[in-house]
């Protein structure tokens, strides 16, 4: 892996080496954690450092023991018995490890969900190539999170048995909901663009309450198109976008700029 | 806590294999629910992920057992909500299942990896639902014991955690509060810094010093 991208000096890594501790805990902002990915990337001591540091975690779970009532077994079991399993992942220039045997490749997956998301976006209105859809680069960058996200939105859409629902977006755009099971990703195509202070809010509403579902992209790039992966959907439920603080609320503090129903 | 006994880099502890509870261990379920003579043999979870990998139904209910206990009382020290805490457990191991076949074993541990999703999952879960609010501020270090406290009864699970509390205990009292607050509760190193009123290059070092004298007493091979 190539580090394209760093261009601290001296000092700035040995600082981004004192960050191993809060990044193998999670405790870094997603700005910092970027940065200091970065800088892993080029640091074979770092990474084995935070290997050792997230194995040492595992270990401090244990010290917290306790298990949950019995019938979550059942309900875990039940669940994966209706989920599909993702085939392993092919890194460019990389033959997967053994664990990759007899599955076909993730690339015909990903064709599938890119042509998935033109075929919603020539529905909603929007254009491909504006679509903030980057599941290529994301996996070379082996960012395991933002790889699952894009890994979650592909599955949907790719799901032969996925619906589309759009709706209009108040402040202009469309937003479209493609729904597989409890599953769904809320695609938005030319939406507004929001101040630095500001975030788009994805919530559903059902009739004991408004739960939110995450938040939208960085105010910067809250303009145009983007994909969020969305749980626990139900039919009957209303899918709803507001404009919130940056960092999102507990509840809507705004009017929605849209509502789909699922 | 009572005081270190090690040195970083001392007692290497042989670690028991923990698959499952072993008998009188009442509130844990057992792998003798499922067909006797097949669940029962152990294996690792390295070895029973490989076969989760290719769909082998039996091999995640073993996994589950293992893990689940450890997983969930994660999750709920972080998000403090018991409803909660089940909710992202169970996102937690249906994403393993999902994603078994794309686990790295370069990267570190079957139980390393579900531990660093389970921790995700539920920080993400709080930050989302209380990013407007004035979350925690009261925590101080005088909840931690207590918190820390959340058990199950099996023998194994207790020796576990008087290690763990043993290695916390090894600590400064500013290493453990910022690994406590990060670890257990979920807060970034700069919330950890505004909590314990010290400089956020101090939260840095203290929770990297923490975690590698941690590391050396848990006898994790690094």
């Amino acid at each position: 892996m190539t580090d394209d991208t760093t261009t601290a000096g001296p000092g700035d890594a040995a600082d981004l080496h004192a960050l191993t501790g809060a990044y193998a805990l999670d405790a870094l902002d997603d700005l910092e954690r970027r940065t200091f990915e970065r800088h892993l990337a080029g640091c074979a001591a770092c990474r084995e450092e935070v290997r050792g540091f997230r194995e040492t975690a595992a270990r401090l779970a244990d010290g917290v023991t306790l298990a949950p009532a019995g019938a979550m077994r059942d309900r875990v079991l039940a669940e994966v018995r209706r989920t599909p399993q993702l085939p392993p992942l092919q890194r460019d220039g990389e033959q997967q490890d053994a664990a990759g045997r007899g599955r076909p490749p993730a690339s015909g997956r990903t064709w599938v969900a890119a042509a998935a998301v033109a075929a919603v976006l020539a529905l909603g209105g929007g254009t491909f190539g504006a679509v903030e859809w980057r599941a290529a680069q994301d996996a070379r960058a082996r960012q395991d999170a933002a790889v699952a996200r894009e890994q979650r939105i592909a599955t949907v859409l790719s799901d032969p048995a996925r619906r589309l629902v759009s709706a209009p977006v108040s402040s202009g755009g469309t937003v479209t909901l493609a729904v597989a099971g409890d599953r769904a990703v809320v695609l938005t195509a030319g939406v507004a663009g929001l101040p630095a202070d500001r975030t788009y809010q994805l919530w559903v509403v059902r009739s004991d309450g408004i739960r939110s579902l995450g938040l939208g992209p960085a105010a910067a790039d809250a303009a145009g198109s983007w994909a969020r992966p969305v749980e626990g959907i139900r039919p009957g439920d209303t899918v709803a976008v507001s404009v919130e603080p940056q960092g999102g609320s507990q509840q809507p503090t705004t009017e929605p700029v849209a509502a789909v129903k699922v | 806590m009572e005081p270190s006994q090690n040195l970083p880099g001392g007692a290497r502890h042989a670690r028991p294999v923990r698959l499952v509870p072993r008998s009188g261990a009442a509130p844990v379920l057992r792998m003798s629910d499922g067909p006797p003579g097949v669940a029962d043999v152990p294996s690792s979870p390295e070895a029973l992920l490989a076969r989760v990998a290719r769909g082998d139904e039996r091999a995640f209910e073993q996994l589950y057992d293992a893990l689940v206990g450890s997983v969930h009382g994660l999750v709920l020290q972080v998000v403090r909500n018991p409803a909660h805490a089940e909710e992202v457990t169970q996102e937690v191991f249906v994403e393993a299942w999902r994603t078994a076949a794309r686990f790295d074993p370069g990267l570190g541990s079957v139980r390393a990896w579900i531990t660093t999703m389970a921790r995700r999952r539920a920080i993400d879960r709080v930050r989302a639902a209380q990013a407007s609010t004035d979350r925690d501020v009261r925590v101080g270090t005088s909840s931690m014991e207590r918190d820390v406290d959340l058990t199950a009864d099996t023998v194994e699970v207790r020796l576990e955690q008087q290690q763990v509390r043993r290695c916390m205990g090894g600590l400064t009292d500013l290493q453990r509060e910022a690994v406590t607050l990060a670890f257990y509760r979920g807060h970034t190193h700069r919330e950890v810094a505004g909590l314990l009123e010290v400089p956020l290059g101090t939260v840095k070092t203290r929770l990297r010093d923490g975690l590698i004298r941690l590391r050396d007493c848990l006898g994790v091979a690094s």
